[in-house]
């Protein structure tokens, strides 16, 4: 064939295609500033600790600065804690070092002597403590700062050392950023709790210093309640335009509280608290290393793969049992079916949240891989007993239990603090349980088959669709809900397994429902129908070698999946999990390296994960 | 060299002799054993309980040791009640006694965790702080150190790239077939980036790369078009075809930037105190070693 007939067959190819593009024109210098939608997925962490947290510190963090955090994130080698080197196998391309507002900085500037801290009454007392030995105490203090009960007049800090803390904070943050290659975003942990259930909320700033500067973070001395929260953030957008969101976290730690149908205040949820809601916490942080937040065996008894890492004994305090019916109230997928319940009532949504994944390390460590995971805090770093020794003092929860998770995915069209932040904002952004699982999904009435296997599917999916996080409105006569799949292994890691599609919906008499569907799997493996299961994938996980193969498992997966049992009538979400196959928890590679033995009853296999945010259905 | 730093020197010099190292250890092992075991209580299971004695005890448990803590512990000592007082001494006994028939056993030396908690210990000692035996770096000395570890200084090299992908799973020679008829098209400017995408395949990660390392175009692109990408001249014309494990790639380099090596003024903290660091860890190497040579070794292997 001549060059003259194949430019021919190809111009003809691209003219009969069904989307127009722009003429052909010479190559930008950098494509991606032009570039009308997210190109690729940028991975980082939005929700991580340092010294300057007030629990870090006095259970040990005594070393690890923001600054050691963004190298290490930054993909540098840096030495932990108890001095053992560490680094991650790719550097992250985002993260959020974010302490706790309570007491922010104050512990370390007391163990520091700054004199800022010893001219507070507060400061100086901290001081004596530390000089003492007396660690407990200042974690005493700062557990009570949590409840509310840290309020009495002389725990209070004055604003200049609030603001001397933060500056130093947010100076360190810009330090680091480097938009385009390595973004820093500012933010803070606002800590409450009520009578010991989490209420925590992380709180991003999309600005930089010329706004940040003016906030003081809030913490929980100033309220325990949520909605005091938004009101604070609101003054700050208000003050100086700027941008800023709230993440909450640990719903499995809230005893029912995160997801309840009352206010704080007791009061049922009003269309004004669904709006303000949605409006400040479009993001959930559905996993992280104290436990996973997708979903409850006791919730969701069909699903096979409820059953991870869970943490559902107490609240986080420690102080109260768990009973079944607060789960509902807890986890993301039975919050984003109450969300429907209240929809139908108020007009609108206040738990239409998308999801993403982080750590809440508090060793300024960002590790998430179960082959390199540092732990939460100082006594869960690596170590022969780190399985046994318990969280902190008087939490007595095994370092068994931690999880080494999560990620956050963004699709974003650019790595900067902006494009991050309105990705987070639109929700075109998804959770990981640590493994960098490229998934990507598009909502729409009229996707084909073949769709999806075309290399501009993405601008096939804007063009006729909506990405994760958007919203399908009145469906067309005679249609129903169409999603356009793509997923791929991290490139260091494990094979996927399969793809599922998670539906949640709410029928016509108010009841709730789930389903979950198997939309691509791996090898040659056919979906069940009705009632029968979809056969596994299998395992090759050795055990006592902490090794697996990727001999079976797919590189990548996709679907164009069409629900088969729609009703236009009923509200509706869909989002998508994405399974790797089994391979060793990092308990198993401790029993290998460390010769440490794990706990009868403690896992040592893993399945990792992938959560995406939600499309919605609305009649 | 004033009088004052010649006899500093010359102090370091003897805290550098094998025979020093002998002479502190030793005396750490002493004071470590008379705590434990004074007036030859072992052998004779003879326990003394003192004021002195609860009072350290108190100190590891607390593992605070400064004069404030230890005054402060004191008071607290003989503010308890006697029940307190009696559960103190309950507490100071049972471990003492366990201890000492743990000792007596020989646990210390079959357990590995305490013996390797020993050698920690015992390198913890040996490798002491960077104030100590050690002057403020010179400018010079900084300034060699940045040279010899430049690359942990470095930013590395990026390239900003795009590509087509053609699918080599089902049949690898109608891809590259596909692959060098779309090459053609594209030199020709016949076709843009954006058509040739609509008759190339999907590609599982990306197909535009913005100032990303060699590392992540490697793992997603393969060899070949890292190669391309950070070997060949950039000239924005597109190149190929590359194979990669999953089929083949046309590449179109856009941009490149060299490694960046900062200014040392602007990392001059990070590398005094990457410095400092390294200072220690050699000066632990040489008091290692020098024990280690204090030994005869004898070795029974073939």
């Amino acid at each position: 064939m001549n060059t003259r007939l194949t430019t021919f067959l190809l111009a003809a190819l691209v003219w009969s295609s069904p989307i127009g593009f722009a003429q052909p024109s010479s190559p930008a210098y950098s494509p991606v500033v032009a570039a009308k939608y997210p190109r690729r997925v940028y991975w980082g962490d939005l929700h991580l600790h340092t010294q300057c947290s007030a629990d870090a510190y006095s259970l040990g963090t005594r070393h690890m600065t923001p600054a050691d955090a963004f190298r290490f994130a930054r993909g540098e080698a840096v030495k932990t804690e108890t001095g053992q080197p560490t680094r991650l196998k790719r550097p992250l391309d985002f993260l959020a070092v974010t302490d706790h507002a309570e007491y922010l900085g104050a512990f370390f500037h007391a163990g520091k002597r700054t004199p800022e801290v010893m001219q507070t009454s507060v400061g100086a007392r901290w001081a004596g403590y530390l000089a003492n030995g007396e660690d407990r105490k200042l974690f005493t203090e700062f557990a009570d700062a949590l409840v509310g009960r840290g309020a009495r007049e002389d725990s209070r800090l004055p604003d200049f050392f609030k603001r001397f803390v933060w500056r130093e904070l947010v100076n360190e943050a810009e330090r680091f950023n480097e938009p385009g290659r390595f973004t820093t975003i500012v933010g803070y942990e606002w800590s409450a709790a009520v009578d010991g259930n989490n209420l925590h909320r992380v709180v991003l700033f999309r600005d930089g210093p010329e706004k940040t500067l003016k906030h003081i973070p809030y913490s929980s001395l100033d309220s325990i309640d949520p909605e005091d929260l938004w009101k604070a953030l609101e003054g700050y957008e208000k003050e100086t335009s700027g941008r800023v969101l709230a993440i909450p976290h640990n719903g499995n730690g809230s005893n029912g509280m995160m997801f309840a149908d009352t206010t704080i205040a007791g009061q049922p949820l009003s269309t004004d608290y669904a709006a303000r809601r949605s409006r400040w916490e479009p993001i959930y942080e559905v996993t992280q290393v104290k436990g996973d937040g997708e979903t409850h065996p006791y919730l969701s008894p069909k699903d096979e793969f409820a059953d991870y890492e869970r943490w559902d004994k107490t609240n986080i305090g420690g102080t109260r049992k768990k009973e079944p019916w607060m789960l509902e109230y807890e986890y993301a997928r039975s919050a984003l079916a109450r969300g429907l319940v209240h929809e139908s009532r108020l007009g609108v949504n206040p738990f239409a949240f998308g999801m993403i994944g982080s750590t809440d390390s508090h060793i300024g460590i960002s590790t998430t891989t179960e082959d390199n995971f540092f732990g939460k805090f100082v006594s869960s770093e690596p170590a022969v007993n780190r399985m046994v020794t318990q969280m902190a003092p008087g939490f007595p929860v095994p370092g068994s239990d931690f999880a080494a998770s999560g990620l956050a995915a963004v699709w974003a069209t650019d790595n900067t603090r902006e494009a991050l932040f309105d990705a987070l904002t639109r929700k075109e952004v998804y959770a990981t349980t640590g493994n960098r699982i490229t998934v990507r999904l598009f909502g729409g009435w009229d996707f084909a088959p073949a769709d999806v296997k075309r290399a501009d599917y993405a601008a096939v999916g804007y063009s006729k669709g909506v990405p994760m996080g958007g919203t399908l409105n009145a469906a067309p006569s005679s249609k129903a809900p169409v999603l356009m799949i793509t997923a791929t292994k991290d490139p260091d890691e494990a094979n996927l397994d399969r793809i599922q599609v998670i539906k949640g919906w709410l029928d016509a008499s108010g009841k709730t429902h789930e389903k979950i569907y198997d939309v691509a799997l791996s090898g040659k493996r056919r979906a069940a129908s009705k009632a029968g299961k979809t056969p596994l994938v299998g395992s090759t996980v050795d055990i006592a070698n902490a090794t697996y193969s990727n001999s079976i498992g797919a590189e990548s997966l996709d679907a164009v999946w069409r629900d088969p049992d729609f009703d236009p009538t009923l509200r509706a979400f869909y989002y998508v999990r994405v399974l790797e196959i089994p391979t060793p928890r990092w308990t198993a590679y401790d029993a290998k390296r460390l010769g440490a033995t794990i706990p009868s009853g403690v896992k040592s296999i893993t399945v990792e994960r992938a959560y995406t945010s939600p499309i919605w259905y609305k009649p | 060299m004033t009088e004052a730093s010649r006899s500093r020197d010359r102090f370091m010099n003897l805290l550098r002799e094998p025979l020093m190292h002998f002479i502190i250890i030793g005396a750490a092992l002493f004071a470590l054993f008379t705590w434990l075991a004074p007036d030859g209580e072992r052998e004779s299971r003879r326990i003394v309980i003192t004021q002195e004695r609860l009072l350290e005890f108190m100190q590891y448990r607390n593992q605070t040791f400064s004069d404030s803590a230890r005054d402060r512990l004191e008071e607290t000592l003989r503010s308890m009640t006697p029940a307190q007082k009696a559960a103190l001494v309950e507490d100071y006994l049972r471990e003492e006694v366990l201890h000492r028939e743990a000792l007596a056993m020989g646990l210390d030396s079959t357990d590995y965790v305490i013996r390797r908690r020993l050698a920690q210990t015992m390198e913890y000692v040996l490798r002491g702080t960077p104030d100590e035996d050690m002057a403020a770096p010179s400018d010079e000395e900084l300034n060699r150190f940045f040279l010899e570890n430049v690359d942990r200084y470095q930013s590395p090299a990026r390239a900003t790239l795009r590509h087509v992908f053609f699918d080599a799973a089902i049949d690898e020679r109608e891809a590259e077939k596909r692959a060098r008829f779309t090459l053609a098209a594209l030199r020709s400017n016949a076709l843009d980036f954006e058509g040739a995408l609509k008759i190339s395949d999907r590609f599982p990660y990306f197909h535009d790369y913005a100032d990303e390392t060699r590392q992540l175009v490697e793992s997603h692109l393969g060899r070949e078009v890292a190669v391309a990408s950070f070997e060949k001249p950039v000239d924005a014309s597109w190149q190929g075809p590359y194979r990669s494990r999953g089929g083949f790639h046309l590449v179109q380099v856009t941009r490149r930037t060299l490694p960046t090596t900062p200014d040392l003024k602007t990392v001059k903290d990070v590398v005094a105190n990457d410095l400092r660091n390294a200072k220690v860890e050699e000066r632990l190497e040489r008091r290692i070693k020098s024990l280690i040579s204090e030994y005869r070794v004898e070795s029974t292997l073939q």
